[in-house]
């Protein structure tokens, strides 16, 4: 290995400063928050945050008043409905300058008497919201349970709600709607928590009165309209000092700070996100200072996507997204789309390159998950049917696509891509005339069958639930995860048997192959038969995990999202093994599930999650697909 | 003419890289003689053409020291353009014609014959429309002076292919000013009339004052056709002479050289061979893109090393190829009084056959796998060794590959940092060496060996060749050896076959003077030539 340059070297001996400047500060935060300082601030800041609270009231009222006046001013003198708009602006922006001004400093406030008041408050308060949580949390336990009940009880009564299925679902609605929100409009609060609401009263009252000492604005009326928002920025006394910094700063209370003040505070605040940026740095300084070696042993393409990965993980930590659940949707979509990804393996390794024609054996497996659910199976049964049909249906289909692909030699990207969209196409056409007859499965109105398909009744997430445990807040659907295992291992097995091995070398070097007595073109064939297999099992597993089938064209993308992954993974076109496929995925859909959050954590505007999904996941695979070429020793 | 040479190349000396390709070397034409340059594989032949048609790869690669003389003014040929200009033609042995065209435009092309019309007066020359009356009489005269008889305005397509050839030329002679014409090996693809008419084409451009460069190896025609004679060997000027002054058997010697110093001595053989045939092949045709075999007969027999040469092209390395099912194959094969079933690898294998390819990167390995997969594979395949399990669960057992390969690897000597080291990592002649071991691998009682020294530095040849020396005296293994380099069959082998055109040209033994050999190279048997 060549000795590292000195611009390495340099650069990363700056990103470890950095680092070590950030950690620092980081950790001097950390300390703060503790210390007597922070704490005075921070009674200081919610003073202000009060005070400021109640004057943003009353500047709010003067500007109506002062745009009102404006109103009647211009109606008076006959002025058009757009130039009444134009003077209201003009006459609110001056007033709420002007009271802005009046309420940069409280003169007349006592602030000893405040402090006691808001602390009074702030105790009542807390004593509060402590009974309201347990007696909430109790609550909902109980909803939960009734609801699971209700459930059960219109399950056994075969009624069906048809509604929602019939559209076409997208994964991040599925995700969202796992997660049950509870209806608390059925909430009665006991005689001690109203009683204790009651208390809060007499506290409020006294610290109203002393703000309406100080700003004489105020008027009566505003005492009951204050009150919400005044609470709410008392209640946070108690919480982490995060919490209570931003609850403040919310509402401006920054202000009160000054120079070093202010400035410890911001560092005290963001010590978290410091000490992760932090962590980023050194790791972007272990990158540079080792890159050769990482160079050579990941590959370019593996290097570039894993760093991706973990500025994503950087990121979502800033963005504060919740980390245990974002790693719950990453192994739950590994397994999801492992076995699909692992389909591709023995077509690269048969040297038929990247099969994207996997579709074919797709739709073996939504044809066997058809009869399962034509015939009501359920559970366990249904599953193992399933698998068991898809793969004797896909036997045949691989046989006869192996040899068109035999046939064709040296385009068999092109052709696989074409043979896929054109199945798909065809079978577009056959799930409207097969005959099914459940009327799960069909349209209300006329014949053929519908596009989305709930497997909740027969196998949804039946490998999911198996043996799935959570630990530290992190869901492992183990059983999805053994069964994508279990498909590696049986590939890797089947790898090393005589066969097998004559498979590999048939795809590395076909002339090697064909000169050690292998016939390559029977070889070629099994490979397509084995990825056309594990297709069909792996779009049951997909369906099983997902929760829903999708007929028509929800198959066509499919093959594009497994080459991807398996790409990512370090195969090439000509060369890949098991590890490529575990790997790939994983990184693959990683970054597809963290990209999505991190974006949608970043841009706020609603409906833009969608696009950024797209973006992403496509962005994704056009950057796999750029690296197929790969590199070989040749 | 007062000029005594149309081409003066003095002192030519060419390096691509580190090696020295053209080493001073000397090329005089006279005007209107037909001037033979003769030479091996390798020899330098085509590197000084490409000086002479101011070639893009030669100035790539460093340009050439020496001086270039046309018509006894310096030249600076630049370009092939400017070697055009300068009048000078090629005749190339692929045929650069249009198929589609007729015979007049592709000897016209990119020269055609215009007059101005309508369009092209206001949009420029380059919409002139052709003057096909005048472009066909060019070409019919053209034609006449090459001497066929074929019509202007047939398509190229429809022509036989010894035909196209005196297209080519006609296509030449076209042009006007030519004053040296190279052909390259022109007689390759025509039969023997063809040729016949040929060189008397050749012998009547020569009559009027265009010079001739020919480039062949095959002597009986440059005793036929050239006036003078330049040999090159191995980069390197022998001599250049008279025709009228030498013989066929000094050309064939000064071709071929004292090149066989012998690389290494093999040990005497302890017990004489036992004159059985292992293997026997009767009118054996291999269709090896470029190397096709058209009709073999040989019998190699058990216990010897049998060394085949040729040429490049010539058909040496189809035999092993076709023996061993590579190549679409007819013909009789036995191995060892068995019938051989042929265009099957496996079966040729099963046979107790095994093959070092000449291919080394292309079919001899694979490359990203490890030394010990590469060594294993065939062995795993064919007799299902290093595998363990029950049943028909058989796995491939890393335990006894390794155990082998480290064998392997101490007894061939192979440089390596483990076994699990992928092969395309390692050198040239390593890769070699695990090659041998993969054919060693299947324990063969036969094994073929093609350009086993191709692309291998000299020390790692003479560790190869040893090592085939030794497997032959210790094992009685029978060996085929296939060899550009002479010199090493002739130090190893004990029968040497010369393959000429897909045929046998002649078996011949190591020691036989170098004439003969050079004679079998051009398709010729010493005895026949001694009594003609």
């Amino acid at each position: 290995m060549k000795k590292r340059t000195t611009s390495q070297l340099a650069v990363s001996a700056l990103l470890i400063l950095i680092a070590l400047a950030l950690a620092a500060a980081g950790a001097w935060g950390l300390a703060a928050r503790g210390g007597q300082e922070a704490s005075d601030n921070l009674l200081r800041m919610r003073n202000y945050a009060v005070l400021r609270t109640a004057s943003g009231a009353i500047i709010e009222e003067t500007v109506l008043q002062a745009k009102r006046d404006a109103r009647d001013v211009g109606r008076d003198k006959g002025l058009s409905r757009n130039d009444i708009t134009v003077l209201m602006d003009e006459q609110g922006a001056i007033a709420q300058a002007a009271a802005e001004e009046r309420y940069q400093t409280f003169d007349n406030l006592d602030t000893q008497a405040l402090s006691l008041a808001v602390e009074n408050l702030e105790s009542a308060m807390s004593r509060y919201t402590a009974l309201e949580t347990r007696e909430k949390a109790a609550y909902a336990d109980e909803w939960l349970a009734q609801q699971e009940a209700l459930e059960a009880a219109q399950a056994a009564s075969g009624e069906e709600a048809l509604s929602a299925e019939t559209q076409a679902v997208s994964e991040d609605a599925m995700m969202a709607a796992t997660q049950t929100r509870v209806d608390y409009s059925g909430f009665v609060p006991s005689a001690e928590l109203s009683l204790l609401e009651e208390g809060l009263t007499p506290s409020y009252d006294a610290m109203y009165d002393v703000l309406a000492a100080a700003l004489p604005d105020l008027r009566p009326e505003m005492r009951e309209d204050l009150r919400p928002s005044l609470l709410e920025v008392v209640q946070g006394g108690n919480s982490p000092f995060v919490q209570e910094y931003d609850n403040y700063a919310s509402r401006g209370a920054q202000g009160v700070l000054e120079g070093a003040e202010a400035r410890n505070m911001i560092i005290a605040r963001q010590a978290g996100n410091l000490i992760v940026l932090a962590v980023g740095f050194v790791i972007f300084a272990l990158t540079v200072y080792y890159y050769k070696a990482l160079k050579r042993s990941l590959g370019m393409p593996r290097l570039v996507i894993s760093l991706f990965f973990i500025l994503l993980c950087v990121m979502a930590a800033l963005y504060n997204i919740n980390v245990p659940g974002m790693i719950s949707t990453v192994l739950w979509r590994t397994g999801m789309y492992g076995v699909l990804a692992l389909a591709m393996l023995p077509g690269i390794q048969a040297g038929i390159s990247l099969n994207m024609g996997m579709t074919v054996g797709i739709i073996a497996g939504l044809i066997s998950t058809l009869i399962a659910l034509e015939m009501n199976m359920v559970g366990w049964g249904s599953f193992f049917f399933s698998v068991i049909v898809g793969i004797l249906l896909a036997i045949p289909i691989g046989l006869v696509y192996g040899k068109l692909l035999n046939r064709l030699k040296g385009s068999e990207m092109t052709v696989s891509t074409y043979v896929g969209f054109s199945f798909v196409s065809l079978f577009s056409i056959a799930w409207m005339l097969l005959p099914f007859n459940n009327p799960k499965l069909t349209w209300a109105l006329g014949s053929g069958l519908r596009v989305m398909h709930n497997m909740g009744d027969s196998f949804g997430q039946i490998l999911d639930r198996f043996l799935a445990f959570d630990i530290l807040g992190v869901h492992v659907p183990t059983g999805l995860l053994l069964f994508f295992l279990l498909c590696c291992l049986l590939m890797w097995v089947f790898t090393r048997s005589r066969p097998g091995n004559a498979m590999v070398a048939a795809g590395a070097n076909p002339r090697f192959a064909g000169a050690a007595g292998v016939n390559v073109d029977k070889m070629r064939i099994i490979g397509t038969t084995i990825s056309t297999v594990i297709a069909a099992v792996g779009i049951i597993v997909y369906s099983q995990s997902f929760g829903f089938m999708q007929l028509y064209n929800g198959p066509r993308q499919m093959g594009f999202v497994a080459a991807s992954a398996i790409l990512i993974g370090g195969a090439t076109v000509s060369r890949a093994k098991v590890s490529h496929v575990i790997i790939g995925t994983f990184l693959f859909q990683g970054v597809l599930a963290l990209g999505i959050q991190v974006a949608n954590a970043a841009i706020q505007e609603g409906g833009l999650s969608e696009v950024m999904r797209i973006l992403i996941s496509n962005g994704i695979i056009l950057y796999a697909l750029t690296q197929s070429g790969g590199e070989s020793r040749g | 003419m007062s000029l005594e040479y149309i081409l003066e190349m003095n002192g030519i000396t060419k390096q691509y890289g580190e090696s020295a390709v053209l080493k001073d070397v000397t090329l005089k034409v006279r005007p209107g003689e037909i001037h033979a340059l003769l030479g091996e594989n390798g020899a330098g032949k085509s590197t000084l053409m490409n000086i002479l048609f101011g070639m893009p790869v030669i100035h790539l690669t460093g340009g050439f020291k020496g001086d270039v003389l046309v018509a006894g003014e310096p030249a600076n040929i630049a370009s092939p353009q400017v070697a055009m200009e300068k009048g000078i033609g090629m005749v190339h042995q692929e045929f650069m014609l249009i198929p589609g065209f007729t015979v007049t435009e592709n000897i016209k092309l990119n020269r055609e014959i215009s007059q101005p019309n309508l369009v092209s007066r206001i949009l420029g020359h380059e919409l002139e429309s052709l003057d096909h009356a005048a472009m066909a009489a060019d070409a019919r005269n053209a034609l006449d002076n090459v001497g066929v008889k074929i019509p202007e305005d047939t398509l190229v397509s429809a022509l036989p292919v010894g035909y196209m050839q005196f297209v080519e030329i006609a296509r030449e002679i076209d042009k006007t000013g030519v004053k040296l014409l190279v052909f390259d090996e022109p007689t390759a693809v025509l039969t023997e009339s063809e040729a016949d008419q040929l060189i008397s084409v050749m012998r009547s451009i020569a009559g009027s004052g265009i010079a001739i460069i020919f480039i062949t190896h095959r002597l009986g025609e440059v005793m036929k056709a050239a006036d003078t004679v330049t040999v090159l060997r191995d980069g390197r000027l022998v001599d250049r002479k008279a025709i009228s002054d030498t013989t066929l058997m000094e050309l064939a010697g000064m071709m071929i050289g004292r090149g066989g110093e012998g690389i290494i001595a093999p040990p005497p053989r302890r017990e004489p061979l036992s004159g059985r045939a292992a293997l026997h092949v009767r009118d054996l045709r291999v269709e090896m893109p470029g190397e096709m075999v058209r009709g073999i007969d040989l019998d190699v027999l058990e216990g010897e090393i049998l060394g085949i040469g040729g040429l490049a092209g010539q058909g040496k390395v189809g035999l092993p190829n076709g023996v061993m099912g590579l190549y679409p194959t007819a013909g009789e094969a036995e191995l060892f009084g068995e019938k051989l079933p042929l265009n099957n690898p496996e079966a040729s294998l099963r046979h107790g056959m095994s093959m070092v390819s000449e291919d080394r990167r292309g079919v001899g390995l694979l490359l990203d796998e490890s030394i010990e997969d590469n060594i294993c594979f065939n062995a795993m395949q064919i007799k299902g060794q290093f595998l363990a399990g029950p049943g028909v669960f058989k796995l491939k057992s890393t335990r006894q590959i390794r155990e082998y390969a480290r064998k392997m690897i101490k007894e061939l000597d192979i440089r390596c940092t483990s076994p699990a080291q992928p092969v395309g990592t390692l050198s040239g002649g390593n890769q070699q060496k695990v090659c041998i071991a993969r054919a060693l691998a299947l324990e063969p009682s036969f094994l073929f060996v093609s350009e086993p020294t191709r692309g291998i530095d000299i020390g790692a040849k003479a560790l190869v060749l040893d090592t085939l020396v030794r497997l032959n005296r210790e094992q009685g293994l029978t060996i085929v050896m296939v060899s550009s380099e002479l010199s090493e069959l002739r130090s190893i082998c004990d029968r040497v076959v010369i393959v000429a055109e897909g045929k046998v040209a002649d078996i011949l033994n190591p020691d036989s003077p170098d004439e003969h050999f050079g004679l079998a190279m051009s398709g010729l048997k010493a005895r026949e030539v001694a009594q003609a």
